[in-house]
């Protein structure tokens, strides 16, 4: 080799060398620098996303699976300022087609040309929807392919280059207003309010995670997986819901009612197949949520407490039974009058009616018949048997807002001897339709008292779970059950009650309650009020009605009693019950 | 010493070969390298691109997640109670009265049965195996397999 080749490929190896050196010394450098944990950190806020995992929120389905609320994609429309071209068009587009503020827009997103935005992002609206969405995609590709250069009023070409869409989930109710008192709404935080959406709120929003995602492809297997939200297949039956609805919407209106309530239960289970209340509003406008209600307007009166009046005559008169106080034809002589505690109790019209059994008690809803009834029990056993149907406690349908009513008991500071001879036949006693119908689901279920609940069964982790029914206990014997349902149904007719129904034979009760004010029972308004259940043999429902202040007739007899019968005859044919003769001769022996 | 000089002429080599030597042994560590380095960068490309691969499925999934659920809720509205009513009065049904229905016996029918919407369970799954197990158990293992495999009459 020569000694200029060595030369060079001395000098050439030691060139290279040097870099290498350099290289490696830079590597070294980077390693023990001061601003490494700075570097380390713009690596991160680069190579790494920040991202809030928002599960989907789960459904809530009908008892047949008709989705009652669900999730639509809708989007969120912001501008990323760093690929932003003119911000001038952004804000014209944002106040044309969002109605946002234009100069608002504009001072928000426009930094001029050497100023660096404080953020990356800016949202212009959240929740459009998809229609929406293509109208303004549409407005943007014809801005773009369209625009003149130098046409924008700063100079610069019109251009939406930088706006961008997110997608997301959104609730949803298909149905709109039915069944919206049972469930409530979602706000835009994703919180549930009244109903099933806020009973079950964390159980349907399962659990969001905020987490650092890498944007490095080899690190792609460590984005965290989040599970859905559990959905709920409710025991509303969607149809019964809707004519229950119906019915209630007419009644009201027929009797010129505020509002009102009418709840149908299977009496052999606890479910709840409709829940109707008035009003009811848009739950896809839920912001309008105060048009509906007023302040202290109860967003379900079907788990609202007021006095009921005669109704509760049912639950005084199944005690006694049960307690041996009286028998079903134990005769009363009724003087029109009796003085319970310091207070004289009178009958609903202030007439005296004779000598009457127990079903005559009934029939012609005798306050005086039933103080005494009362009183034959005594205090100490007739608050016993109100304890221990329920009353003073919380139903425990799983329904938020529920109240628990007032019960007021001997010993309390608030109670009087003579509230034995009111709470006999409803007044001074606050209770919820919901607590009514539990407690005499116990007289319709032979004595089995079971829980009311709009939960069917929950999905989770795509496994069905079924919710059993349950029993919330046994406060009365099925004889007295069975003795006081035919008590009823005789009642009803031989008072040829419009409650009736051809065909079907069923046990029920009115009541009408006068409504305490200030002063006391002062007002003429009253609250109307009907329990029944049917067929008496075999009960397969149970209806309570309630309608709040009627202005066409203060009875619940007139005005409540034929909703009951409305209501079972729409239910028989939706429930597919046969006519008490045709049902009894196809029974297979 | 002479002897030894004469022993470590003879097998001592050119200096041309020893130049071969080093520049062959120098060439060798480079292919070497660079085979490592072409097999690294091909591992971590296919990684990446599987990693891509990945993330742009997590999207589709994500995306298809919304588009059911969207569909569902679509769906739901155009056969809402209220929606349904409407088309039925249309065909020209009527809401019967009780007096109206039939009612039959149907041996074997015991009634509307509530929605099950959970997914059905999924099979059980068959475990298959794709690689013959000689190729993963070690060396002295398959001398003892083959030693021990049962011979013919």
């Amino acid at each position: 080799m020569k000694t200029d080749q060595f030369l060079r490929y001395t000098a050439l190896a030691v060139m290279f060398g040097v870099m290498a050196l350099a290289i490696i010394g830079k590597l070294v450098q980077i390693q023990v620098f001061p601003q490494k944990e700075e570097f380390e950190k713009l690596n991160q806020y680069h190579s790494y996303e920040f991202r809030t995992l928002e599960p989907a929120r789960g459904q809530i389905y009908d008892r047949w699976g008709h989705l009652l609320a669900g999730n639509e994609e809708v989007f969120e429309i912001g501008v990323d300022l760093a690929s932003m071209r003119n911000p001038e068009s952004v804000a014209l587009m944002a106040s044309t087609l969002l109605g946002k503020d234009y100069t608002e827009t504009l001072n928000a997103i426009d930094f001029g040309e050497d100023e660096d935005a404080p953020y990356l992002y800016y949202r212009l609206a959240d929740y459009i929807p998809a229609d929406k969405k293509a109208e303004i995609e549409q407005y943007i590709e014809r801005i773009d392919q369209n625009s003149e250069p130098g046409t924008s009023a700063n100079g610069k070409t019109h251009s939406l280059v930088g706006v961008v869409f997110r997608p997301h989930l959104a609730r949803t109710y298909p149905e709109a207003t039915l069944g919206s008192n049972i469930l409530g709404f979602v706000s835009q935080e994703n919180l549930g309010y009244f109903g099933v959406e806020q009973h079950y709120n964390n159980l349907l929003a399962g659990i969001s995670k905020s987490v650092w995602v890498s944007l490095d492809p080899n690190l792609a297997a460590e984005i965290p997986e989040t599970s859905t939200g559990a959905s709920l297949v409710l025991t509303i039956d969607r149809e019964i819901q809707a004519s229950v609805e119906e019915i209630l919407d007419k009644a009201i209106q027929s009797s010129g009612a505020e509002g009102g309530t009418i709840l149908v239960m299977d009496p052999k289970t606890g479910d709840m197949l409709a829940m109707a209340s008035n009003p009811r509003m848009d739950l896809n406008e839920y912001w309008r949520v105060g048009d509906f209600f007023k302040t202290d307007q109860p967003f379900n009166l079907g788990v609202h407490s007021y006095e009921p009046g005669s109704v509760f005559k049912v639950i005084t008169m199944a005690s006694a039974l049960d307690s041996g106080a009286v028998k079903r034809n134990t005769t009363f002589l009724d003087t029109g009058a009796i003085n319970v505690g310091g207070i004289t109790i009178h009958n609903w019209d202030w007439g005296a009616w004779g000598q009457q059994d127990m079903t005559g008690c009934l029939q012609h809803s005798l306050n005086v018949c039933l103080a005494w009834i009362a009183t034959q029990m005594g205090a100490n056993t007739f608050y016993q048997y109100l304890r221990d149907f329920g009353f003073g406690h919380l139903s425990g349908v799983e329904l938020a807002g529920e109240v628990t009513g007032h019960l007021k008991l001997p010993g309390d500071g608030d109670w009087y001897v003579a509230d034995l001879g009111t709470n006999s036949f409803g007044q001074g006693i606050s209770v919820t339709p919901i607590q009514m119908l539990m407690a005499i689901s116990a007289v319709a279920n032979n004595g089995n008292m079971m829980v009311p609940h709009v939960v069917k069964s929950v999905i989770n982790q795509d496994r069905q779970f079924e919710v059993a029914p349950q029993i919330a206990g046994t406060p009365i014997s099925a004889q007295t059950a069975h003795t006081l349902t035919d008590m009823l149904a005789i009642s009803l007719e031989q008072e040829a009650s419009v409650a009736l129904v051809e065909g079907y034979r069923v046990a029920g009760k009115t009541g009408t309650a006068e409504i305490a004010g200030e002063g006391g029972y002062t007002s003429s308004l009253t609250n109307a009020s009907f329990v029944g259940w049917g067929p008496v043999d075999d009960p397969q429902f149970l209806v309570y009605v309630w309608l709040q202040k009627p202005t066409t007739s203060p009875w619940g007899s007139v005005v409540a009693a034929p909703v009951f019968s409305e209501v079972v005859n729409r239910l028989v044919v939706l429930m597919d019950i046969p006519p008490d003769g045709i049902r009894q001769a196809m029974v297979v022996p | 010493m002479n002897r030894v000089l004469k022993i470590t002429q003879a097998y001592s080599q050119t200096p041309w070969r020893k130049q071969v030597q080093g520049v062959g042994s120098f060439l060798a560590i480079l292919v070497l390298g660079l085979v490592i380095a072409i097999i690294y960068v091909n591992v971590s490309a296919e990684a990446a691109t599987v990693g891509l691969d990945i993330q742009e499925l997590q999207i589709t999934v994500e995306a298809l997640d919304r588009s059911i659920a969207d569909k569902e809720a679509k769906l739901a509205y155009i056969t809402s109670a209220v929606e349904m009513e409407k088309r039925a009065e249309k065909m020209g049904f009527q809401a019967i009265t009780p007096g109206q229905a039939l009612y039959l016996v149907i041996p074997g029918y015991s009634g509307r049965t509530a929605a099950v919407l959970a997914p059905p369970s999924a099979p059980a799954q068959v475990q298959t195996v794709a690689l013959s197990p000689d190729y993963s158990i070690s060396l002295v293992d398959w001398i003892k397999k083959q030693l021990y495999l049962p011979t013919g009459p």
